[in-house]
């Protein structure tokens, strides 16, 4: 079987995603490279990648994490190795991946022209490795249309075909297949899947908000599973707050001053996964002790709240080990709508 | 005529923009060039008085003025003055100022504000150089300008302004009651000076009831003009005021206050402060962990101990003190006796003794040799002294003459339990009998609990200028603040000149100039590390890399184990940015925590200019500690120290001064942490060099007097490692003011 490279047209397209579910179609038959690092986990002097160890937990692979990515940063590959002996570390790790699978999914960076100065684009993986590529493209129509022009010509004058292209995240599959597939088509490109935008993908876990924000658990650790599909900030009167439509909304994370401790108090409800505490203030014992009676938990960050909120927001909405959920809603509801042949 | 304005820019929010609002302040106001009366003299000792605004209608303040003034015993020439002319409490009305005579000495002005400036122009016309404004409704309500025209009207007179918005004056020396609060005021040996006119005026009737005597009071009001300075060098040569009491709520200048009270109170002398208002933190967000431990009144606290001043937290307490130190000589030494008939407030005694620092004496040969034959048999002469509940005034009168004629014993506490077969009078007689006897030799302070009777009996002792308290507490807090005192003027006198350590100063301006230049408040990595290196002050080996390459190369020279951090001026606290990466062993390590670094900044702060990582020695081993200074509005640059770390704001086991300071004065804050035993050795551990930690802060504390320009600077953690391997400092950072535009 050929190695799959899955590359994107632009960041956050969903590659990972398409990637896990064209891996569950032949989950025993797939082993798992992603040569530039873009979700560094550093915990205890290690360096892991997010998608590395998401891959390795639903493939069962055997290798040790730090296999399945080779650096992280430009300065790291530019360190280590030159053009041919980046080539000869990639052929090397597929072969011993290979040992184990019959074929890697080799997943590139953020969007298509990340690492090509390091020759880990896909345009290079594919001059050197016997690999077929796949591409994931999102957003509206016409933007779609213009990603997926760009990259055929640009992969026509390399003399490089394309096994096709996933549309993900779309927002009304009917009109993508009216007007957009003929077109891209009429390219040579073949649409392989037309997902549509699943909310309950792009739901993240306190845990790994947490993570991400370098935060302190004051309270609640029990609720750190809990799933956040919201996020409020607090900055107005606990009265205004509770009146607020949005405050309604379940799964929400409240972002709010750790002196706020009317607006925290307020959020101790059945629809709350998590307060985020800025400012590093910690509230009153009192309202520690009911927030761990109640699992929500507190997370205390030295941010003032507005970073605070807006880093959430930036935050990647990825899926990890833990989110069994998301990896089951792959498998029923993407996996099915991807029809590829592999070779 | 000399004016000197100061612009401010202030910053408001308005429809979520920031706008500029320039004020235009006169900070100081004409200075004429006639010398500006510094003699207070004639405040607390005039001749003569004009009252401007003296009225007849009782109950208004132009009336109880003047009643007071003359009902106190003032046996000097008081002239109300009043438009409708007459004749008040049989004093002749004048008219107008200008129908005064000339050379008079003093001037109170009680007049309605708008009248104020005109009054003290004819005042000074007169030749009278202090005037004290009773009218309020300047400053105070924001009316700044008029009241700068006031004294700059007086100043050109050379005439001196008490006020405006005070009560007046008392002066025991001039039997002056020049105040419209109460009438009956005991003669005493304290000066009381106080920010606040209600409570100040409150203060006064506190203390005729507790038979507190003062010797002056003073409102100081807005402080237009006449302040706690000038008071300050006036009570520190009144030979009749032994403690100056001050009620302050705020200082602009404390550097200056405490600068003058190091240097002009004589040592027989007390300071005790009740400081009110606890600021909050500035609006300028403050970066460092010095920063953020330095709240104002934390520094206040550290400033006042440094200057012996005594900061008392209520008005009781500060009374205590003050009955204290006008009635009983400081102790001689640190062995104190307590004499009881109770074996619970013995015990009570016992507990506040360690409370306030007061140490027992402890040695029993000679307690026993010295109070066996004043005890009976089921007594006891372990420290407190058990003379039992059968004691009368016979047995309290040996015991105490015991203690007091022995050259041993620094200072006696007498305790008193009403028994209800001991006559209360009689015990209080006995103790004043032995201080008949002997005098004021020896330092001592008592406590009598009880009832009704024992309550006479205590103002009894109070009227007969004897320390009694109604709370064993009391007593032994009065007399913990003798010894405070005590201590500071042991300390004064060892003190050394301060010798400045060999710095290049020059440089270290020279590096800071280049920040200003770029516009930046935070000194990169290499800048503060360059500038500890030029004030000699130890820190782990490191230099700043912007390559892998050269990371894994700075690795290799240093020595592993060592650290990474992200050096950018965007990104201040690095641990929780995900841009700091410790003991890192070996190459692997080393390019996979550069990576990580990276990464974790350019996501945090994807604006964040990112000048290079550092890598440096990991210190392994030692006690973390925190040196920091910083910049205090009142008191100017302030240095830092105590237990470090990444909770060291939590914990906040931390002391201050205001700098410079000594290295032996460095070495007593060290003693004076929380967490100082684990510096010494603690439960095995071994003891830490505490030599290189005071020469750290001494030089810190020399840094932030020296560079005018360096707002705080943080050294967190800084390992202090065995006895004889020094400290050193792991990290740096340091901010430069903001300049005003």
């Amino acid at each position: 079987m050929k190695n799959l490279i899955i590359a994107s047209t632009r960041p956050d397209a969903g590659k990972t995603t398409v990637g896990i579910a064209i891996a569950m179609m032949k989950k025993d038959r797939f082993n798992y490279l992603k040569p530039f690092g873009d979700r560094p986990i550093y915990k205890k002097k290690r360096l892991i990648d997010y998608d590395a160890k998401l891959f390795k937990n639903i493939l069962n692979l055997k290798e040790d994490y730090e296999k399945f990515c080779i650096g992280f940063d430009h300065s790291k590959i530019k360190y280590a190795y030159d053009e041919k002996t980046i080539k000869e570390k990639i052929r090397e790790r597929i072969e011993e991946m290979r040992e184990t699978r019959d074929s890697v999914i080799i997943e590139t960076g953020s969007e298509w022209t990340v690492g090509s100065s390091i020759h880990l684009d896909p345009i290079s993986l594919n001059q050197y490795i016997d690999s077929d590529i796949v591409f994931v493209a999102t957003g509206d129509r016409t933007s779609m249309i213009d990603d997926i022009h760009t990259v055929s010509k640009y992969f026509d004058a390399q003399d490089i075909s394309i096994k096709g292209v996933v549309l993900n995240q779309v927002e009304s599959v009917e009109d993508i297949q009216n007007f957009a597939v003929d077109e891209i088509e009429g390219l040579g490109i073949d649409v392989i899947g037309i997902i549509p935008e699943i909310d309950e993908l792009s739901l993240t876990r306190v845990s790994f908000i947490n993570d991400m924000l370098f935060g302190k658990i004051v309270a609640g650790e029990a609720g750190l599973n809990n799933l956040v599909e919201n996020v409020f900030v607090g900055a107005m009167s606990a009265e205004k707050i509770v009146r607020n439509p949005h405050y309604q909304k379940r799964r929400k994370l409240i972002v709010t001053g750790g002196d706020r401790s009317d607006v925290v108090l307020a959020s101790l409800d059945e629809k709350t996964s998590a307060v985020v505490l800025t400012n590093d203030i910690i509230p009153p014992s009192n309202i520690i002790s009911r927030a761990d009676r109640a699992g929500i938990p507190l997370i205390s960050v030295p941010l003032d709240t507005f970073e605070a909120a807006r880093r959430i927001e930036r935050m990647d909405r990825i899926t990890t080990i833990e989110d069994d959920f998301k990896i089951e809603r792959i498998k029923e509801d993407i996996a099915p709508k991807i029809d590829i042949r592999f070779d | 005529m000399i004016f000197i304005n100061i612009i401010y820019v202030r910053l408001h929010f308005e429809d979520s923009c920031l706008n500029p609002k320039v004020i235009l302040r006169p900070m100081f106001t004409a200075i004429s060039m006639a010398e500006k009366e510094k003699d207070l003299i004639p405040l607390f000792e005039p001749d003569s008085i004009a009252i401007v605004g003296a009225s007849s209608k009782k109950g208004k303040v132009g009336n109880i003025l003047l009643s007071n003034i003359v009902n106190s015993g003032y046996d000097g020439v008081v002239y109300p003055i009043n438009p409708k002319g007459g004749e008040i409490y049989g004093k002749e009305v004048y008219g107008s100022i200008e129908e005064l005579p000339d050379g008079i000495d003093l001037g109170i002005v009680v007049i309605p504000a708008k009248y104020v400036r005109e009054a003290v122009h004819k005042l000074g016309e007169k030749g009278i150089k202090h005037t004290i404004v009773i009218t309020s409704g300047f400053s105070e309500i924001g009316n700044t300008d008029e009241e700068n025209l006031i004294v700059e009207e007086a100043g050109k007179h050379g005439m001196r302004i008490l006020g405006p918005n005070v009560f007046g004056i008392y002066s025991a020396k001039a039997e002056l009651n020049a105040t419209f609060g109460p009438s009956d005021v005991s003669k005493g040996e304290i000066a009381l000076i106080s920010q606040s006119g209600a409570l100040g005026i409150a203060m006064i009737g506190k203390t005729a009831m507790q038979y507190l005597g003062l010797s002056a009071i003073v409102s100081v009001g807005n402080k237009a003009d006449i302040d706690d300075m000038d008071l300050i060098d006036y009570f520190a040569d009144d030979d009749e005021s032994k403690v100056i009491m001050i009620y302050m709520e705020g200082l602009e200048n404390g550097r200056e206050f405490i600068d003058k009270v190091e240097s002009e109170i004589p040592p027989e002398k007390a300071i005790i402060v009740i400081k009110a208002g606890r600021s909050e933190k500035g609006a300028t967000a403050v970066a460092s962990h010095t920063g953020s431990l330095a709240g104002s009144d934390r520094v206040f606290s550290s400033a006042f101990k440094q200057a012996g001043i005594l900061r008392a937290d209520t008005i009781n307490e500060a009374f205590n003190w003050s009955r204290a130190f006008s009635s009983t000589p400081l102790p001689e030494n640190d062995k104190v006796v307590v004499i009881t008939n109770g074996g619970g407030i013995g015990v009570l005694s016992a507990d506040a003794a360690e409370k306030y620092g007061v140490d027992l004496l402890d040695d029993q040969t000679f307690l026993k040799e010295t109070f066996e034959e004043t005890i009976p048999p089921f007594g006891s002469t372990k420290n407190p002294i058990d003379i039992t509940g059968q004691a009368g005034k016979e047995e309290y009168e040996k015991a105490l003459r015991k203690a007091f004629e022995s050259d041993e014993i620094g200072a006696v506490v007498g305790l008193y339990c009403e028994t209800g077969t001991t006559d209360d009078g009689e015990v209080a007689n006995a103790v004043k009998e032995i201080h008949d006897d002997f005098g004021n030799e020896k330092t001592a302070v008592y406590a009598f609990t009880g009832g009704e009777e024992v309550n006479d009996c205590i103002q009894w002792l109070r009227k007969n200028n004897i320390s009694a308290y109604t709370e064993t507490d009391d007593a032994m807090s009065s007399l913990g603040a003798l010894y405070r005192r005590k201590r500071y003027l042991d300390r004064k006198e060892e003190m050394e000149d301060i010798d400045a350590p060999d710095m290049d100063i020059e440089s270290i301006n020279e590096i800071i100039n280049r920040a200003v230049s770029q516009g930046r408040v935070n000194l990169l990595e290499d800048e503060a590390r360059k500038i500890l290196d030029l004030a000699g002050i130890p820190m782990a080996e490191g230099r700043v890399v912007n390559t892998l390459e050269d990371a894994v190369k700075a690795a290799e020279e240093i020595g592993y184990p060592v650290v990474l951090k992200v050096v950018s001026e965007d990104i201040m606290h690095k641990s929780d940015a995900g841009g700091l990466a410790l003991d890192l062993e070996n190459e692997k390590e080393v390019v996979d925590a550069y990576q990580a670094i990276y990464s974790n900044c350019k996501s945090k702060y994807p604006n964040a200019h990112i000048r290079g990582i550092s890598v440096a020695e990991m210190l392994k081993g030692g006690e973390e500690t925190i040196v920091g200074g910083t910049w205090d509005n009142s008191f100017g640059p302030m240095v830092m120290f105590g237990l470090g770390g990444v909770y060291v704001e939590i914990l906040e086991d931390v002391v201050f001064r205001v700098a410079p300071i000594s290295k032996r004065e460095a070495r007593r804050m060290i003693g004076e942490i929380n967490a100082f035993p684990v510096l010494v050795g603690a439960r095995g551990q071994s003891r830490k060099d505490l030599d290189a930690l005071a020469d750290i802060i001494y030089r810190m504390s020399f840094l932030m007097d020296e560079v005018d320009d360096i707002s705080e600077i943080d050294l967190n953690p800084i390992k202090a490692f065995d006895q004889g391997k020094g400290a050193k400092s792991v990290d740096v950072a340091i901010s430069i003011k903001r300049k005003v535009i």
